[in-house]
């Protein structure tokens, strides 16, 4: 295979969160959606006529946060939007900044993907240990003034975690919490910090 | 990859707390490297026993030690040996199902459980004896022990006391762990404003300025501070978190036979910011707590092993992972290598450094390798030792199952916690 590293495809046991931070999970894709996204994203140019990654919505999971946390409670059923949903989504240009080496590249994200979610989508190396679920800090990204002043900031979940990053500074966020926004975010450039990288990738 | 246990992944199975299951997520990761070509895992294959280190160095190019820290510090105090007094490690591994462990039958702590130590894996612990048995059904946790958790918190089970030897400021705890205690509508999380504030001396108020965490933290504990009014009257169990304290004694029972409490002296605080050490105040009165059981979490200790070398500080002598060894090809990574400090995010870094270290060896080496005769005949002796290797998709299978079982129950997975059992069903 020429992907070898791309996190499982198989359906995991449904810890995924619901509610205020419910967040796609990239390696909940049946196998021919995930091989369809990576010889997609090699072609680039067309990445806004591609099929979309369909959002997975569990229901009845983990509430993050909440007093009524549960953990573990396996889910229903998971909905799957129609990937109808995400055709047609603005498309907006990041570039990834990867510190250890200066190298950029920049790529087309859809509004309403996570940073993380984008990374991962176009193979750029980062770590996203936990899932994209902020429960560790390893998608750890830095971002520019400017554009981390223009953002709502991290709530206490996101904030406790990047606490724990490597080298994290004023201007630090963790990837799988920044939801790109068409306009906002257009030319955002996103620096990856050398302890971030993916050796799986 | 050979693995003691027909299980893997360490601590990521045994050790995260049941009711933290995204930070298991990294098992996702796991999988895609057991699925890469050139990858095998041999479970049920214990090193010393099965295969010798001797027969590995022999037979690869390279060996990477990542046998973690299976030993525990101890407090060395009188009453120690009580019944009723059990290590953090074990304690956690009963719980969350280790087969080593499971048939551990901790004290009855009655009214109050003592926790020793200032880290998560103190929360944890503390967190896990208060929570609610019916929301704590649902995660991976081990059956019998939350029955047995239940079945303490029916008896009378009201307050675990949290006790670290200093203030807030230098607690090992982070804030994820501390901000959630108060999340749960049965527990109620209190400090005293006094310790509180005797936390903050003028050096330690230097290391909080410096840390964004600690600065971040000082909110958690101030409205932890306000429940503490409510101690007397609220009908939740309580984590009482306790600085500034150290244990000087396990008190005996009434009739001598278990823990009946503990003796706990003032500490203060001495020395320049960043290094400042806990020593007992001098004119203080010591503070006996009535409980029923002590856990000992004051961090884990790497274990010696043939073949491993250890300093005089019980560290592996390495450079970047590189075993210092005359032999070469010997590598460290995790928590036996750096000791046992760090979370899943350390252990990422840690292990590419190895990693790196390893690739570059073998790239440089240049010339031709010794010749070896190869991993098949490790496999071989393995396979003539006796026991029943276990490939990763046999786990796979076990996994399955476990997950199974667990929703038949209403839980996201109900592990299988003796070995036996896993091997009959492959």
């Amino acid at each position: 295979s020429s992907w070898p590293f791309w996190p499982s495809t198989s359906f995991p046991a449904a810890r995924l969160a619901s509610g205020p931070r419910a967040r796609p999970r990239a390696d909940s894709l049946p196998a021919a959606m995930s091989a369809a996204l990576r010889s997609a994203s090699a072609a680039g140019a067309a990445i806004c006529r591609r099929v979309a990654a369909p959002s997975l919505v569990v229901q009845g999971a983990v509430a993050r946060g909440s007093s009524a946390r549960v953990a573990g409670r396996p889910s229903p059923a998971a909905t799957w939007r129609p990937w109808a949903a995400h055709h047609g989504r603005p498309c907006i240009t990041v570039t990834f900044v990867k510190a250890e080496t200066g190298g950029e590249t920049s790529i087309t994200a859809k509004a309403g993907q996570t940073v993380l979610e984008v990374a991962h989508e176009h193979d750029i190396d980062i770590e996203g240990a936990c899932g994209g679920e902020c429960a560790c800090s390893t998608c750890h990204i830095i971002l520019e003034q400017e554009a981390y002043d223009g953002m709502p900031e991290a709530d206490d979940d996101e904030a406790d975690m990047l606490d724990l990053a490597a080298g994290v500074c004023d201007t630090s966020r963790l990837g799988c919490c920044i939801k790109l926004q068409k306009g906002r975010d257009e030319g955002l450039r996103i620096t990856i910090p050398a302890a971030a990288t993916n050796l799986l990738g | 990859m050979f693995e003691r246990l027909p299980t893997p992944f360490g601590l990521v199975r045994f050790g995260v707390a049941p009711d933290h299951p995204e930070v298991k997520n990294v098992i996702h990761d796991f999988d895609q490297v057991a699925s890469t070509e050139g990858f095998r895992f041999f479970g049920n294959v214990e090193l010393g026993v099965h295969v010798s280190l001797e027969a590995l160095r022999e037979h690869y190019d390279a060996v990477v030690l990542c046998t973690g820290a299976q030993g525990e510090r101890l407090l060395n105090i009188p009453g120690e040996h009580l019944q009723g007094v059990v290590g953090a490690p074990h304690f956690v591994q009963w719980y969350n199902g280790h087969p080593d462990h499971v048939a551990l039958r901790p004290q009855r702590p009655g009214s109050a459980a003592a926790v020793i130590g200032q880290g998560n894996v103190a929360l944890d612990i503390a967190r896990i004896l208060t929570r609610s048995p019916e929301e704590l059904h649902a995660t991976d946790i081990h059956g019998a022990a939350l029955a047995q958790i239940a079945a303490w918190q029916r008896d009378g089970l009201q307050t675990v006391h949290v006790i670290g030897r200093r203030g807030f400021i230098q607690a090992a705890f982070t804030n994820k762990e501390l901000r959630e205690l108060d999340t749960y509508d049965d527990v109620l999380p209190i400090v005293d404003p006094a310790e509180l504030a005797l936390s903050r001396n003028a050096a330690s108020e230097q290391e909080l300025s410096k840390s964004r965490m600690k600065k971040r933290s000082v909110d958690i504990l101030e409205k932890m501070a306000r429940n503490f009014a409510d101690r007397g009257t609220t009908s939740k169990r309580i984590v009482h978190l306790r600085f500034l304290s150290s244990p000087c004694e396990v008190l005996p029972s009434e009739d001598g036979s278990s823990v009946g409490g503990l003796r706990i002296h003032r500490n203060e605080l001495q020395g320049e910011p960043g290094q400042q050490a806990a020593v007992r105040s001098s004119g203080g009165e010591a503070e006996d707590i009535a409980c029923g059981m002590v856990v000992r979490s004051v961090g884990f200790d790497i274990t010696p092993m043939e073949g491993l070398p250890l300093d005089g500080r019980k560290r592996v002598p390495h450079k970047q992972g590189r075993v210092e060894d005359a032999a070469g090809g010997l590598y460290v990574a995790g928590w036996v290598k750096r000791g046992p400090t760090g979370i899943i995010a350390s252990n990422i870094a840690d292990a590419q450094e190895t990693a790196g270290r390893l690739l570059a060896d073998l790239s440089s080496r240049g010339g031709d390798p010794p010749a070896r005769a190869g991993p098949s005949e490790v496999e071989a002796a393995v396979r003539a030792s006796g026991t029943r290797v276990v490939s990763y998709e046999d786990w796979r299978r076990l996994e399955a199952e476990e997950r199974r079982r667990g929703e038949a129950d209403g839980k996201s997975a109900a592990k299988i916690t003796d070995v036996g059992e896993m091997l009959r069903l492959l």
